[in-house]
């Protein structure tokens, strides 16, 4: 009786141990990536002007502009956003809507508003380019937590903040990257720099995001998104402005109908 | 003459509007030239300048429930005065209101999944004379209802009165052997060209999979091209077996009463699509069924580039025969779509249309990138590999024993063409 109690006994350490090491190990990363999103989200809708730039190795430069809308569900309905192009002229009008899901893949719908038709495309594109940017359609879409799983690295300064490492894996199949490391400031949890490692493992783009600003008194956003490739020499930078929040919007500003219309 | 003034009065008053009103104008004004590879009978130029306005006027009220637009667009062309025209693309007042969207005026619509063609899509007439993609249309004067709930978006449509379609002159190209008489159009409705016509839709998406359901019951946008018997010397061609010389043969546009039953079923599944369209038609002669049924892979990236690229299978089927049957009868439909990514914006579209029957192939080439922010180039073609043109005679023939011609696409042989457009965005 007592050899069997001892067994159990020494099993049940086994479990523990086994699973507090699986929590300092994954779940960590995972606290500070919820944390984070959580201190992101909440805000239920909002809006932005977006300038992004085009740069070559050259330097020469290019700039779209669009504006984004975007609308917040809890995780089991879909996030929905809605991107309008402004900017060049001869794309003003055009429009792509994004049902994003954690559980199957996104739906998405472009319109072109030159033969007015609203076209369905395939979700799998995640790791092509956003309109000839150096950003993927997967970075242009919300990074939901679900999304991916984590392993927390370590602490180490990042400019002049203190900053979490953590390294995120995603699920989908689909997705370019196999792994992205993430430095997270331990005060406001913003993310300040994502190192991305394509398919081949390589760092192949760095992410530096800046110029944080506080809205309404809690949702932070960066003013300045500038990614770069390793591999070409390209860079992107995504300029944000005119931020809003909790504007009303519901889903009925997400169908194919307003897509139509979403000058 | 009036439609240079005409495309002159619009340019003033969008740059009146321009520098005083609220009012969002967009525009694109350009110059496209057709080069074709063949004189043909009756043209010294191989080729063919034209110049285009398109300008939008749009203004919205209420926080955006009301919905303004004004699209007027004009063409000249420098050979075929009937390919100058004037047409309003739209002039339409949308009101939203929550689930419900409330859309009166002349408008464009545009229905389908598949790439080669859309039988479906039935509510405007296409203005092949301005472009043969089948992408520009005339716009069509309706009041449409667009309900969107949990179980799908329902559209219904009352279709104020035809667009008829609109084709060459003796000096504009593609065209067929014959020239088609519009002023001889002939309908079925008692209404003439003025009936009301009836559309619905139904549109939902279950899964991966999106399908829609449509039904149009009014006059046909296509219409059925007849010999008129009355425009040569009849008799003589049936003894002689050939036209005189001062004989000029027409055809004459009929507009039959249709009823059109549409279903789009389109599944994407990773890289994979599949697409399907399909009509029965009945009502004008005889009824008929046609399909488009393809699929398409989308290779994302391709080589660590950002270039993106797209295969496009479709099979198109058309039970119509004798003089009535289509182009499409037999086809397989392949292309390849690519997305270059790039500062430029640079696409491509090249495709082949093959009949197996007749073994003839037609190739279109779509390309574009951006020159400077406000200048687009295109770069287009058609070209069709059909051996011999079909005589007016052989044509006639056919028409007066209601046969099918087997080499369709040689009704437009020796007029391929490349075409290179300009156009200013503003």
């Amino acid at each position: 009786m007592n050899t069997l109690k001892i067994l159990v006994m020494l099993i049940g350490i086994a479990l523990v141990t086994n699973l507090a090491y699986g929590f300092t190990q994954v779940d960590q990363g995972f606290i500070i990536a919820t944390e984070s999103y959580q201190r992101y989200s909440g805000f239920g809708d909002s809006y932005a002007d977006m300038e992004m730039t085009l740069i070559t190795k050259q330097g020469d430069r290019v700039s779209r502009k669009l504006k984004i809308q975007t609308l917040e569900h809890d995780s089991l309905k879909s996030d929905k956003t809605l991107f309008s192009f402004t900017f060049p002229n001869d794309i003003r009008g055009t429009a792509l809507l994004t049902w994003s899901y954690t559980e199957q893949p996104d739906k998405q719908w472009l319109y072109l508003p030159k033969i007015k038709r609203v076209k369905a495309i395939s979700s799998s594109n995640k790791a092509g380019s956003f309109i000839g940017s150096e950003f993927s359609y997967e970075d242009m879409t919300p990074q939901k937590v679900e999304k991916f799983t984590y392993k927390y690295l370590k602490n180490e300064a990042c400019g002049k903040l203190n900053c979490f490492v953590l390294i995120r894996f995603p699920k989908s199949k689909n997705s370019g990257y196999t792994k992205e490391i993430l430095w997270v400031d331990n005060e406001e949890y913003l993310i300040q720099k994502i190192h991305y490692f394509d398919r081949k493992a390589t760092h192949s783009k760095t992410l530096i995001i800046s110029d944080y600003k506080k809205y309404n008194d809690k949702y932070w956003r960066a003013s300045t998104m500038t990614m770069s490739n390793n591999i070409t020499g390209r860079y992107t930078i995504l300029s944000w402005n005119k931020y809003k929040f909790n504007l009303g919007l519901s889903d009925m500003n997400f169908t194919t109908n307003s897509l139509k219309r979403s000058r | 003459m009036k439609y240079v003034k005409l495309m002159t009065l619009i340019g003033l008053i969008t740059l009146n509007i321009k520098s005083v009103a609220a009012v969002e104008i967009l525009g694109e004004v350009g110059l496209e030239n057709r080069h074709f590879n063949q004189r043909t009978e009756g043209y010294d130029s191989k080729e063919s300048p034209s110049l285009f306005l398109k300008v939008s006027f749009y203004e919205q009220s209420n926080n955006g429930e009301n919905l303004f637009a004004f699209t007027p667009f004009i063409r000249l062309d420098k050979n075929d005065n009937e390919r100058t025209h004037f047409d309003i693309k739209e002039l339409s007042w949308l009101h939203i209101d929550n689930h419900w969207e409330y859309r009166t005026g002349i408008r464009i619509e545009n229905w389908g999944v598949t790439e080669a063609i859309n039988l479906v899509d039935i509510i405007n007439q296409k203005d092949d004379i301005d472009q043969i993609d089948g992408d520009e249309k005339l716009g069509q004067p309706m009041i449409n209802l667009s309900r969107v709930s949990d179980y799908g978006i329902f559209d219904i449509y009352a279709l104020v009165g035809l667009r008829e379609k609109k084709f060459p002159s003796a000096m504009g190209r593609p065209r067929l052997p014959l020239l088609v008489n519009t002023d001889n159009a002939k309908y079925e409705s008692s209404a003439q060209n003025k009936r009301i016509d009836f559309a619905f839709r139904w549109q939902h998406l279950l899964g991966n999979w999106q399908i829609a359901l449509s039904k149009f019951i009014g006059t046909a946008r296509e219409p059925v091209l007849t010999l008129a018997t009355d425009s040569f010397d009849l008799n003589n061609f049936l003894t002689e077996g050939k036209l005189r010389s001062n004989d000029n043969p027409t055809l004459f546009p009929f507009y039959p009463v249709i009823d059109q039953t549409g279903i789009e079923a389109l599944y994407l599944k990773g890289n994979w699509g599949y697409k399907a369209e399909l009509i029965t038609q009945s009502g004008g002669r005889k009824t008929f069924y046609a399909a488009d049924i393809g699929l398409e892979y989308n290779a994302n990236s391709i080589f660590t580039t950002n270039i993106d690229i797209s295969w496009i299978l479709e099979y198109l089927y058309d039970s119509r025969e004798g003089s009535q049957s289509s182009i499409y009868q037999d086809d397989l439909y392949l292309a390849s779509r690519i997305a270059f990514n790039n500062q430029a914006s640079t696409e491509a579209l090249l495709s082949v249309t093959y009949d197996s029957k007749s073994k003839e192939k037609i190739i279109g080439m779509e390309s574009s990138w951006r020159h400077s922010n406000n200048i687009k180039i295109q770069f287009d073609g058609f070209i069709i590999d059909a051996g011999k043109p079909i005589s007016p005679e052989t044509f006639i023939n056919a028409g007066l024993k209601n046969q099918s011609l087997v080499k369709q696409a040689a009704l437009y042989a020796r007029q391929n063409f490349i075409q290179v457009t300009f156009s200013y965005h503003f």
